[in-house]
């Protein structure tokens, strides 16, 4: 996958897979998500923030799983069985697997149905969103940059406070 | 384009063949050393280096080629009986070799091209080549060499040039010679280097980022291409036919289980219950049979010893006998790599400071020719080397006293046994040695060697006897991938700590426990004084467990593990079981949970950390002060 790619993606081209998170709608390019699973056995860390849940084993592959609703700052709730997800997806050049409360759909969105304007202004937000997508029906869903929203607040807090420990 | 290509292949092809060229040409020198006289071994080495001659040449390594072609003469004048095979030129030979070494190494990480420092190198080798074939090597030249092979940065720009200048017109003259064409890209470079001499300064500063590639890389850059380079390895055909085979096994099985499942599953249970079994069997073999494919025959270690004993025994004027065993026993690729430093240094150690000289050991009634043994071969799970040296043997009141003056004792000594007391030589900065000589005594080498063996999860036990020798028995795991493993339980997640981490198990009291002193929590067992951690504590799961929740046995079991020669007690909740466990590497997020060094998957699929006892106790002990007793 090319970086061009990558930005056309961003940009709202392509398809994207929606999840939702507390009764809201996310997006993120289907591209860079490998597969979707149940949440599996996770083997929790020592010393790491309460949102990155620990490890999985997919298919013997060790992989770090991540709570979206903590990562966004949302209440932690039981998983709704049955429907609580696990997106496994590039997150930079990290393979991580984000559980998210319910999988959606997998769509594409035509130019005019995105708007980019609201988070142009603050686009330094902390939780990755910078566009929101407006169906037909007139659901509203939120595009995140999943590399975002972990920078600064979440892997990489992980990462100072482990080398801080 | 495609040209460009098909010469990098070919250049690579050729870095890996000359790896294994240089082994062969050192190993072939020193059985020539001992038998100067036999033929076949010039024979052989002539083989060796016109091949790297006509090699290098294809692909355009022409300093290289010139090099092999004047080595090349000399061997033809010795085979021809011309010249005589005397030590010095066996010597010079022997540093062919290793310039031929240090130019693969420098080819195989570097730029992947020839530099003109590396080709300098060999020209001032050259020079002195010819000088011996003309007739007038004497020794002056003999004992001034080493110091320029040494110190090849240090030369000046005028020499720099100079040679520069000189080996150009000399590939001029060999192209015609050879009636070979040059790659005119080496030329090119040479006439940019001079530019730096106009005034304008932008373009000098854009000439200078230009010239780099000559220059030795800046780290970072170093770093980049040895991380382009991908490492290769001969494996014999068998082994992969093996590994089909099974493979091929694997996947009828597999078929006939899908045919099963679409038949009544009662009726057919018998037969899954066997195919399973049969499966199983089968993927264990896999997983042997793959283990196995990264396993590499040792001698090329074992010929580099050697070579190293050979060295430092012509030093130091001992005569030593080398005796190895086992040297086509096998072990992980980069196993046999990285014990190659701390076993140079072991047997550098032993001729200097075992193996006593000649008129002391006459005195001591000891044959003249001192004996160093090496064993290598499998033991149990591990791979066992065995280095001994019928020496003096360590001297204990030495290392006493040397370790009271640096303060890595205190109390009383008396009350060390004997192993405690060796075991304080793989401290940095140790050495009995009253002065330090350019072998070995700076006091920086057992200590890396310990810390080499440590990372490869490996042990080394010393046994020594005055004036009947040294025993250093070096265990490592067969191969990286695999080793056995201990499955605790902290709290309530399974953890795996590889067996070689820890010594002992032991059961604490409560009563013990209670009586740890509130500031290093040390307990008193018997005569010993153990640090106790608390592995409960220090891995709890921040938002699952508050300080009284943490879990434990009624027995207070414990891991005895040797730090820094001070021992720590780990208490967890229960020690389960012992397995083969296969390492698998961690993504870098996880990396950073200092107290794991991998993570496995165990047998009912669920996620373990590997635990590294050394970076566990490194972390979390409190004072990193060392008193051994009182």
């Amino acid at each position: 996958m090319t970086s061009d790619n990558l930005e056309s993606e961003k940009i709202g081209q392509g398809r994207f897979i929606v999840f939702s998170l507390h009764s809201k709608n996310y997006a993120i390019p289907l591209a860079r998500v490998k597969e979707i699973i149940r949440p599996p056995v996770i083997t929790p860390l020592p010393k790491v923030p309460s949102f990155y849940k620990g490890l999985i084993n997919v298919r013997g592959q060790i992989i770090s799983i991540i709570d979206m609703r903590l990562c966004l700052g949302m209440p932690e709730e039981q998983a709704i069985p049955k429907k609580t997800c696990v997106i496994i997806s590039y997150v930079g050049e990290l393979l991580v697997g984000a559980i998210v409360d319910e999988i959606v759909d997998v769509t594409s969105y035509a130019q005019a149905e995105i708007s980019f304007e609201e988070f142009e202004r603050g686009k330094n937000r902390k939780d990755g969103v910078y566009a929101v997508a407006k169906s037909a029906a007139g659901d509203l869903t939120l595009l995140i940059d999943l590399e975002k929203a972990l920078e600064g607040t979440a892997f990489e807090a992980a990462h100072t406070l482990l080398q801080a420990s | 384009m495609d040209q460009n290509d098909l010469l990098n292949d070919l250049l690579t092809t050729f870095t890996d063949e000359l790896g294994d060229i240089v082994e062969h040409i050192e190993q072939t020198l020193l059985i020539f050393e001992k038998d100067a006289n036999n033929s076949l071994v010039v024979d052989e080495l002539f083989r060796y280096f016109h091949n790297v001659k006509g090699s290098s040449k294809t692909i355009g390594l022409t300093g290289l080629s010139r090099y092999a072609h004047d080595i090349e003469h000399i061997l033809s004048d010795l085979r021809a009986g011309e010249m005589q095979a005397t030590p010095p030129l066996i010597d010079k030979l022997l540093e062919s070799s290793d310039l031929l070494r240090s130019y693969f190494v420098q080819l195989s990480s570097g730029p992947k091209e020839e530099t003109d420092d590396m080709v300098e190198d060999l020209e001032v080798f050259r020079k002195e080549i010819n000088k011996l074939l003309s007739g007038s090597n004497e020794q002056q030249d003999q004992d001034q060499e080493p110091a320029n092979n040494q110190e090849p940065e240090q030369n000046t720009n005028d020499l720099e040039d100079h040679t520069r200048a000189s080996s150009q017109s000399e590939e001029a003259d060999d192209a015609q010679a050879y009636g070979v064409f040059y790659m005119p890209e080496k030329k090119q470079q040479a006439t940019i280097k001079k530019e730096p001499t106009q005034e304008n300064q932008v373009k000098q500063n854009q000439v200078l980022s230009q010239s780099k590639p000559s220059k030795p890389l800046p780290k970072d850059q170093k770093k980049a291409a040895n991380q382009k380079r991908i490492e290769s390895i001969k494996i014999p055909l068998n082994r992969i036919d093996e590994l089909m085979e099974l493979f091929g096994e694997q996947v009828i099985l597999q078929s006939s289980l899908d045919h099963s499942l679409e038949q009544d599953l009662e009726s057919q249970r018998e037969f899954i219950e066997q195919t399973v079994t049969s499966l199983k069997k089968i993927t264990q073999d896999l997983r042997y049979t793959m283990v196995n494919l990264r396993m590499v025959p040792i001698s090329p270690l074992f010929s580099r010893l050697e070579r190293a004993v050979r060295d430092t025994a012509k030093l130091t004027n001992k005569p030593i006998n080398f005796v190895k065993e086992g040297h086509s026993s096998e072990l992980d690729k980069s196993i046999v790599d990285s014990l190659i430093d701390p076993l140079t240094h072991m047997v550098r150690n032993a001729v200097d400071h075992g193996i006593e000289d000649k008129e002391t050991r006459a005195q001591k009634g000891k044959p003249e020719e001192g004996l160093i043994s090496l064993s290598a071969g499998r033991n149990g799970g591990s791979f066992e080397m065995i280095l001994r040296d019928d020496g003096k043997g360590l001297d204990r009141e030495a290392i006493l006293e040397k370790a009271a003056k640096s303060g890595l004792i205190s109390g009383d000594p008396s009350k060390l046994s004997d192993n405690e007391v060796y075991n304080l030589i793989f401290h940095s900065g140790f050495s009995t040695r009253q002065e330090a000589n350019e072998i070995s005594g700076r006091g920086v080498g057992m200590d890396v060697v310990n810390e080499k063996l440590k990372q490869l999860k490996g042990t080394c036990l010393i046994k020594s006897e005055k004036d009947v020798g040294t025993e250093f028995t070096i265990k490592v795991p067969q191969s990286l991938a695999m080793f056995n493993g201990t499955i605790i339980l902290v709290n309530d997640e399974r953890y795996v700590i590889p067996n070689s981490d820890f010594h002992e198990t032991i059961s604490l009291s409560q009563n013990i426990l209670k009586k740890a002193d509130s500031k290093f929590n040390k307990i008193r067992l018997e005569d010993r004084i153990l640090t106790v951690l608390d592995l409960r504590e220090i891995l709890a799961i921040s938002h699952v467990h508050s300080k009284n929740k943490i879990k434990g046995s009624p027995y207070n079991l414990a891991l005895i593990t040797r730090f820094d020669n001070q021992e720590y007690a780990l208490l967890v909740s229960d020690i389960l079981s012992q397995e083969q466990i296969v390492l698998k590497e961690l993504s870098k997020e996880v990396n950073q949970i200092k107290e794991s060094c991998g993570g496995t998957i165990l047998g009912d699929g669920k996620v373990a950390l590997v635990l590294d006892l050394r970076k566990v106790i490194a972390g979390n002990k409190m004072k990193p002060k060392l008193k051994l007793a009182g």
